[in-house]
């Protein structure tokens, strides 16, 4: 982090929405600043927010509840016009896979934002072009993004999220699907791009970036790694074992009496997904791939559970399995 | 917003001609059924003119009308109203095709206009609509009755196209009725202070409905089809307006993600119906001058289809266009992110 004031700031970040009926918390208190000049790094695997922090930022999805300052103005409040007029002048983006529109050249594509906001068209074809001059696109200018490879279909990319003269650039995956030199010079773009004054968001599974970043992110917990241990757990009946969400740490083995595996529903009630008895276990998916806890477990009588790492459990289940998680 | 919308139609260019090219054949055939109605709506009063004179009618009590009544009396039953023009009106068939047979007087009358040769001025002469093709000088008979066409005229047909052979009176009543001296309508220059009970009134316009009546079932049918050729030009335009919607899916998240509103990228949705329904109309505004000769019926369009055809058009093409509207709505600006 820099010393100078956060031209974003995002803090106690919750966003909840409905998948099948369950409630799914990609982001649950996340907090984060970005400075002026910063180019940083969003990771995390599939699944762990990164895309709906973007679009929390870039004000298209709402959030539960929290706060997302940008230059003075929360985002989260904004709405009608105000919000349009904030996407299209404070917020510049780069989508993953390019999303060019394919009838329009390089030019009218970056000109896009500015025609549709009513902008008369020979200025915001100037306007088009000087962006691209700085994306060291303008050779490219009139070509169709079909007879662009993707390197230039970035470049192209980056400049209409850059036409409005936005403070922030929020990059999704902006390296996907680009071959090394292309991602290479896209990766120089976005640092040139920093040094000249901007803020830079980029979400990434690529490594290749991160060297570049100012600072990473990381958009997950990191995965504890619980010593082994002999001790058995004790529950009493309805304790609470593991929520969902929770970082996974060890999978139990039932020793003696039942839990339940339950999963939160949307308006604060649960659903019972499976009960499980002594002799099976319960929560190894978590710990073995690194994901957290998928449901809630709760003791349904006095229950002694065995701890195990990942790794006890997989040795142990070598040559049979029980359980779920 | 044009930039959008005209990229657009060039990026999809061939859909759009194949488009106009349907919506074109489709509106051919709206303004050639148009068109047929508006003659269906304008021959019968037509005939009245042409037969009549502008005058007033007497028609036995009985009676429909001259064009539609085989009710005949005899002339002497007119000739108790002074002034009155004895006339005869009857099917009759000139080398076995059929024409509607007006015998009548033609001193003082400006009626049937003549587009070639005179009035007949004695029996057998003969005055017909040029759609039966025949010229002046043809020998022709007239229900086994010799006679010679001294003169032609236009736009004298009834029924459907059974066009008008105007003759003298005694001639009529020779090929109609044998020679008897029956008549079915009187022509007045206006109405009579006394008209006798074995008679009736009509105007010109009673007249034509009269006639015009008898095409009702015809144009309903037709403006059946009338609507469903609309329906048809509807789903195309929706159909295709759809798929284009559909396709853009994503080019409508990114246009809203980067601050496009809903109401102007639906508005380059339904420009698009609008510019592929229009060319389709003017396309048809042309074919239709191709069609028209080929067509066994007369075809009048009414010089106001010229301007409330393409107004409907519009209005079906934005009422179309509502379904794509309804899919660019609900695409979510946050789908850009895939």
């Amino acid at each position: 982090m820099t010393s100078e004031s956060p031209v974003l700031s995002v803090s106690d970040l919750v966003v909840e929405y409905v998948t099948d009926g369950y409630a799914i918390r990609p982001l649950d208190g996340f907090c984060m600043e970005a400075a002026a000049s910063e180019l940083l790094a969003l990771v995390g695997p599939s699944g762990s927010g990164k895309t709906t922090l973007l679009s929390v930022l870039s004000a298209m999805i709402p959030a539960t509840s929290g706060t997302v300052t940008m230059n003075g103005t929360n985002v989260l409040k904004l709405g009608g016009r105000e919000l349009e007029d904030f996407r299209r002048s404070q917020i510049g983006i780069v989508f993953q896979g390019f999303n060019l529109v394919p009838s329009l050249s390089a030019r009218e594509n970056v000109a896009a934002p500015l025609l549709i906001a009513g902008v008369r068209r020979g200025e915001a074809l100037r306007r088009a072009d000087a962006v691209l001059d700085e994306v060291d696109m303008a050779d490219r200018a009139h070509h169709r993004p079909s007879r662009l490879s993707g390197g230039q279909q970035q470049r192209v990319a980056v400049a209409r999220g850059l036409v409005g003269d936005p403070k922030i650039l929020l990059a999704d995956e902006p390296t996907a699907n680009l071959d090394l030199i292309s991602a290479e010079a896209v990766i120089g773009l976005l640092q040139a791009l920093r040094d000249r004054g901007r803020t830079i968001i980029i979400s990434t599974h690529d490594a290749r970036l991160l060297p570049a970043a100012d600072r990473v992110v990381e958009m997950t917990q990191e995965p504890t790694q619980p010593e082994e241990t002999s001790k058995l757990a004790n529950f009493a009946a309805g304790e609470v074992i593991f929520r969902q969400s929770d970082p996974s740490d060890y999978v139990y083995e039932i020793r003696s009496g039942t839990i339940e595996v339950i999963r939160e529903l949307v308006g604060g009630g649960e659903e019972r997904l499976a009960t499980r008895e002594a002799g099976n276990y319960v929560g190894e998916l978590g710990p073995i791939l690194g994901f957290p806890r998928s449901a809630t477990v709760r003791a349904v009588s006095k229950v002694s559970l065995a701890p195990l790492t990942a790794h006890q459990f997989k040795a142990k289940t070598s040559t049979h399995s029980r359980g779920s998680d | 917003m044009l930039t959008l919308l005209w990229r657009d139609l060039q990026y999809r260019k061939w859909r759009v001609l194949s488009t106009v090219l349907l919506i074109g054949i489709v509106m051919t055939l709206l303004f050639l059924m148009t068109g047929l109605v508006g003659q269906f709506n304008r021959e019968p009063f037509l005939a009245s003119q042409r037969a009549g004179d502008d005058r007033v009618w007497l028609v036995p009590a009985g009676s429909s009308g001259p064009f539609t009544s085989g009710e005949i009396l005899s002339a002497a039953v007119f000739e108790q109203v002074p002034g009155v023009e004895p006339v005869l009106v009857g099917r009759a068939a000139i080398e076995g095709n059929p024409v509607m047979l007006v015998g009548r007087g033609y001193d003082g009358f400006e009626e049937p206009k003549l587009t070639g040769g005179r009035h007949p001025t004695a029996a057998g002469e003969l005055v017909v609509d040029t759609v039966t093709e025949l010229a002046v000088g043809d020998e022709v008979l007239v229900s086994n009755q010799p006679a010679v066409v001294v003169g032609t005229t236009h736009d004298a047909t009834v029924l459907a196209g059974l066009p008008l052979v105007f003759g003298s009176l005694d001639f009529a009543q020779t090929a109609l009725a044998a020679g008897q001296p029956v008549v079915n309508a009187g022509l007045l220059a206006e109405a009579p202070a006394v008209v006798p009970s074995e008679l009736r009134l009509m105007t010109g316009e009673d007249v034509g409905e009269d006639a015009r009546l008898l095409l009702e079932n015809a144009v309903g049918s037709i403006t059946l089809v009338q609507a469903l050729l609309w329906l048809i030009a509807s789903v195309v335009v929706a159909a295709v307006v759809y798929i284009t919607a559909l396709e853009k899916t994503r080019d409508v998240s990114v246009l809203k993600a980067v601050g496009g509103r809903n109401r102007a990228i639906a508005a380059t949705l339904l420009g698009q119906a609008l510019v592929m329904t229009l060319l389709g109309v003017a396309l048809a505004a042309v074919l239709q001058n191709f069609v028209r000769p080929f067509f066994p019926l007369a075809v009048s369009i009414p010089a106001s289809a010229w301007w409330k055809i393409p107004i409907a058009s519009a209005l079906v093409a934005l009422a179309a266009g509502a379904a794509g509207v309804w899919r660019i709505s609900k695409t979510h600006p946050s789908e850009a992110f895939g």
